[in-house]
């Protein structure tokens, strides 16, 4: 039953010359299977790290529920953590490993073996405990690091992308396993991983990072329908949001040579939904703001999905001027690379009639359209 | 299509007419375990087991080279079983040849120094300096590895200066501190030294191999609630075994096989150690073959036995030693 | 919600410095770890060197140490003719003087054991029962270094040396003698014998060496078309070739330190009139043996260390 808050948490390394994260604040309710998600590099391991206690931050302040951890050392906040190599012990078995965090808080043997062999059921590896780590698989591993965390009721759950080094089917059957080993187990849970999948599919709420700083908070839904950023729309889905790059002029966006877009029906769509709650400093998020004669840089983001394809130019509606690229038969859909204004972008389609070098007419809904203004943010 | 050559290609085309699905892949039950016995006659089998004579040549001069190599061994180890007139008339002629312990007997009960005493010594003194030197070496080389602290450069240069120090270097100063100390010619006196001085290479290699042990296990350690102490104990030392058992074998071999020390710091026959006896066999006039030879088998025949049995490690240890 | 609050707090003030309790475990961690092994090092290894560093400048009264004298003890040292006998260098007479002795042991000794290592090494590298062809080799390293020179002393025997019986064989008795005693010969047989020990070592360096190349590398090259020879030149030697840094510095080293070699086959004298004495028996001599002079014992035993010292800290530079 564990709470935790970040605030204002940064960490430099290098004695300042590197930032690793900088200012997070956040909070991990009770319970939740909170997802740190980013690209290499982002930040998102050190800041599991820090909850860890493995680092400790250069500054701000860490809250397991009322009380204050930072400064103490990782064996005093009862965390359990799974690394991404899993960790266990070589000289081991997988018995010893799984008992080891009881062994060294003194817990009497037989206790131990009660336990372990527990955790051992409940995970399935009860065969292979006189087992080293070595003599065992990939995903048996896993589980034996699994094991060796829920052990002794850790009050938090950290996992530093404990899948990555499975192959695709293991980690889609070890997915499952997780999510409902930790809706059984409701422990509050904090999970570390680049890939988005993953991400989207165990997550209560997602932590999209870049460069050290939170991009974006939000249930996964959310996160694919209304990306804060263009960033996360970058980041997010697969293939990922197309940005077609524009200019906004007199209530449209202007494309150059493929064409405009009315810029009313793109917000206004934007506005039956909640409204944006992160306000972008200047520009507002009003209609009659973003609408008025204020010209600037801004991208119209489409994912691919929503995109349709005509080879004649329709008449109503929002349409952008493209040339084929390339045609990819994927077998469950067909990936049109369309080449508009030098800029690559994709179309998913149920199947492909087009070829290379004709010329095509990229439609879409309204609903489906996110500005972002020059800054990246999200407009409407 | 021809039949004359069944692997000759028939184009990707033309399977599709003459040929079934059936023709063209294999169910994985038609595959044999080992190769088609007509195509391993008994000539090929023949002409790849036997080697070439370039092969052959190989290993002549390579095993007679190894052969040469041990020679003098050998000529010490059947002089230490033969009478003093044998030796001298050489040991290679083994005609007639006649086998006597009076050698041994006679190295054991040396006068001025016996070897029994010596080589009790010898275990004396080597023992302790060895389990003391991978205790306190592997606690050193720990934050060594792991930490920073101050003065980790100026020290890590200070143990590089005294690795490449000859032994000499330390002696005056030594003897000197072993008067002041009340430990000059005692077990203690040369067992600390001799802890000394292999404590700067044992920290730098143990160092080495700390190094490659993967710092997640002592952080999923600390995780899991184990104190430095803890970590040290059920992590670092089992996971550094294979190292402190080259640094065992070494440091054994470097400690039995001293002369320098000895020579220096044992000043009594009570307390001499075997290598230092060895010369002293030498005599005046005729030198006393069999007995030098006898005393020299039984004093290196432990380092040689103990490399012998753990020849993995020693090698291994002291390939690292020098060249990572 | 009461964690809010707290949140806001804390973003108020985000550097109030807070107490790290795992910073003071850790730095006592350090120190448990290091003082027990750093105290003993100290006081019998480095504590001795610098000793030796500053006696050198001091005079002594046998074992104690009187006053500064400056460089009396360097210049005194350098110009002793057991050191440095120009004299008997020009007239290419031993003995040469120690130094000179141990110059002659690095010119002689260091290549010859580089190189016999290097073609032993590549001799057994694929052969069936490398290992134990290698332990033969190797086994006179792990032999006590006294034994080695009584060893020697037996070998070169006018009578029971099996190196005469092989002169008398090859039909050259009249070269037949006592090796080690002769002072003219003595430090060409030692450095033999020398070199005999040592190349085990360096092969060992050289095996571990060429069992680390690719073997796929080997392959296509032989693919490539490039015999053996080739093949040496162009793939083998160049990926052994840091290695031998290593090898010539641990066999210059080795040899630096000769000591029981020596005194085993010509005693604290190191051979008849010094014939072959090297610096480490001067070392010796000087503090331990009548007349004792441990100023001189110092300066000898510093230069013993300065010809080596930057050679390694060359290797440790290379890592």
């Amino acid at each position: 039953m564990t709470s935790i808050a970040m605030g204002g948490v940064s960490k430099y390394f290098d004695a300042g010359e590197t930032v690793a994260n900088y200012r997070l604040t956040l909070e991990v309710v009770d319970g939740e299977f909170l997802v740190f998600l980013g690209p290499s590099g982002c930040g998102k391991t050190t800041a599991l790290r820090l909850i860890a206690g493995l680092e400790q931050p250069s500054e701000g302040a860490i809250y397991f529920d009322n009380e204050r951890v930072d400064g103490r050392s990782p064996s005093s906040r009862n965390v359990a953590m799974v690394f991404q190599n899993y960790a266990l012990y070589p000289h081991m078995t997988v018995a010893e490993n799984i008992g080891y965090p009881l062994r060294v808080r003194g817990v009497p043997p037989d206790e131990r073996d009660r336990k372990v062999e527990a955790v051992t059921t409940l995970l399935h590896i009860e065969d292979q405990v006189e087992k080293k780590p070595a003599a065992l698989s990939g995903g048996q591993r896993q589980r034996v690091a699994l094991a060796r965390a829920i052990i002794r009721e850790p009050s938090v759950f950290l996992l530093d992308e404990p899948l990555s080094n499975l192959d695709a089917k293991l980690r889609q059957e070890m997915r499952i396993e997780l999510k409902r080993l930790q809706n059984e187990l409701d422990i509050t849970t904090v999970y570390v991983t680049h890939n988005q999948e993953e991400a989207m599919s165990m997550a209560d709420r997602v932590v999209v990072m870049n460069q050290g700083t939170i991009q974006q908070v939000a249930p996964p839904q959310e996160l694919y329908e209304r990306p804060r950023t263009a960033w996360v729309a970058r980041f997010i889905g697969s293939p990922p949001m197309n940005l077609f790059e524009g200019t906004r002029q007199n209530g449209s966006i202007d494309f150059g040579e493929a064409g405009a877009v009315e810029l009313d029906s793109v917000v206004r769509a934007g506005e039956t939904d909640d409204p944006v709650d992160t306000t972008p400093p200047e520009d507002g998020t009003t209609a009659s703001v973003v609408t008025s004669d204020v010209q600037g840089e801004v991208a119209l983001g489409v994912r691919p999905e929503d995109l349709t394809i005509t080879t004649s130019r329709p008449t109503t509606g929002n349409v952008i001027e493209g040339r084929v690229d390339t045609v990819e038969p994927l077998g469950e859909y067909v990936l049109v690379n369309v080449t508009v204004n030098d800029q690559l972008v994709n179309a998913k389609l149920a199947d492909g009639t087009v070829s290379r070098d004709e010329r095509v007419y990229l439609t879409f809904d309204n609903d489906d359209a996110y500005l972002y203004d020059e800054n990246g943010e999200l407009v409407g | 299509m021809t039949d004359e050559d069944p692997l000759k290609p028939t184009g990707i085309d033309a399977g599709s007419e003459t040929t079934s699905d059936r023709d063209q892949y294999l169910r994985t039950e038609e595959i044999p375990e080992t190769a088609p016995a007509a195509d391993l006659d008994w000539r090929t089998r023949i002409a790849e087991t036997i080697p070439s004579s370039r092969r052959t040549l190989t290993y002549l001069v390579a095993i007679t080279i190894a052969v040469l190599w041990i020679v003098p061994f050998i000529g010490l180890f059947m002089a230490s079983f033969r009478p003093l007139s044998e030796i001298i008339g050489g040991w290679w002629h083994v005609e007639g040849m006649s086998f006597t312990l009076e050698n041994y007997y006679q190295a054991w009960d040396y006068s001025t120094a016996p070897m029994g005493r010596a080589l009790r010594n010898t275990f004396i003194v080597t023992i302790p300096a060895v389990l003391v030197v991978m205790l306190l070496g592997v606690m050193a080389a720990y934050p060594f590895a792991r930490f920073e602290f101050p003065l980790k450069t100026t020290l890590f240069f200070l143990i590089l200066l005294v690795m490449a120090a000859p032994p000499e270097l330390v002696a005056m100063g030594n003897y000197n501190a072993l008067h002041e100390f009340g430990l000059f010619d005692t077990y203690m006196g040369l067992i600390l030294i001799h802890i000394g001085w292999g404590l700067g290479w044992v920290i730098l290699f143990l160092r080495n191999y700390l190094l490659g042990i993967p710092e997640e296990l002592e952080e999923a350690a600390r995780i899991d609630g184990a104190s430095r102490y803890q970590i040290f104990r059920t992590i670092i030392l089992p996971l550094s075994t294979p190292a402190l058992v080259s640094v065992a074998v070494i440091q054994f071999t470097w400690v039995w096989n001293a002369f320098f020390f000895p020579l220096v710091f044992m000043r009594s026959p009570e307390l001499y150690l075997a290598p230092q006896v060895l010369p002293l066999m030498t005599g005046r006039v005729q030198v006393e073959w069999g007995m030098i030879a006898a005393g020299s088998i039984m004093t290196m025949a432990v380092p040689v036995i103990l490399f012998l049995l753990l020849e993995r490690y020693y090698k291994r240890g002291m390939v690292a030693a020098v060249a990572d | 919600m009461s964690l809010r609050d707290q949140l806001d707090a804390v973003i108020a003030d985000t550097d109030r410095p807070y107490g790290l309790a795992v910073d003071r475990d850790k730095a006592i961690a350090i120190a448990v770890f290091l003082v027990p092994g750093l105290t003993l090092f100290t006081i019998f290894s480095v504590g001795p060197i610098a000793y030796s560093a500053i006696g050198s400048f001091y005079s002594w009264d046998t074992f104690t140490m009187e006053h500064f004298i400056g460089l009396d003890n360097w210049i005194r040292s350098f110009t002793d003719p057991l050191i440095v006998n120009w004299s008997n260098m020009r007239e290419l007479q031993y003995p040469m003087g120690a130094l000179t002795h141990n110059l002659l042991w690095v010119v002689l000794h260091v290549p010859a054991s580089t190189f016999l290592g290097l073609a032993i090494a590549l001799l057994f590298a694929d052969l069936k029962g490398r290992r134990i062809l290698r332990s033969m080799v190797f086994a006179g390293f792990t032999v006590p270094p006294i034994v080695i020179g009584l060893v020697l002393m037996f070998v070169y025997d006018p009578q029971a040396g099996i190196f005469n019986e092989f002169l008398r064989v090859i039909g050259q008795g009249h070269l037949v003698r006592n090796w080690t005693q002769s002072p003219q010969v003595a430090i060409y047989a030692l450095i033999a014998g020398g070199i005999w020990v040592h190349t085990g070592f360096s092969m060992l360096l050289y095996s571990s060496a060429l069992s680390a190349i690719d073997p796929s590398l080997i392959e296509s090259a032989k693919v490539d078309g490039a015999g053996a020879w080739r093949r040496f030149w162009d793939i083998i030697w160049p990926l052994v070739k840091p290695v031998t840094a290593v090898v010539v510095i641990m066999g210059i080293i080795w040899v630096m330190r000769m000591f029981d070699i020596v005194y085993a086959a010509g005693g604290a004298a190191g051979g008849p009139n010094h014939a072959y004495s090297v610096l480490g028996i001067e070392v010796y001599r000087a503090a331990f043996r009548p007349q004792i002079d441990y100023g001189m014992a110092m300066v000898v035993a510093l230069l013993q260390l300065f010809i080596v010292a930057p050679l390694a800290l060359y290797i440790a530079r290379m890592r």
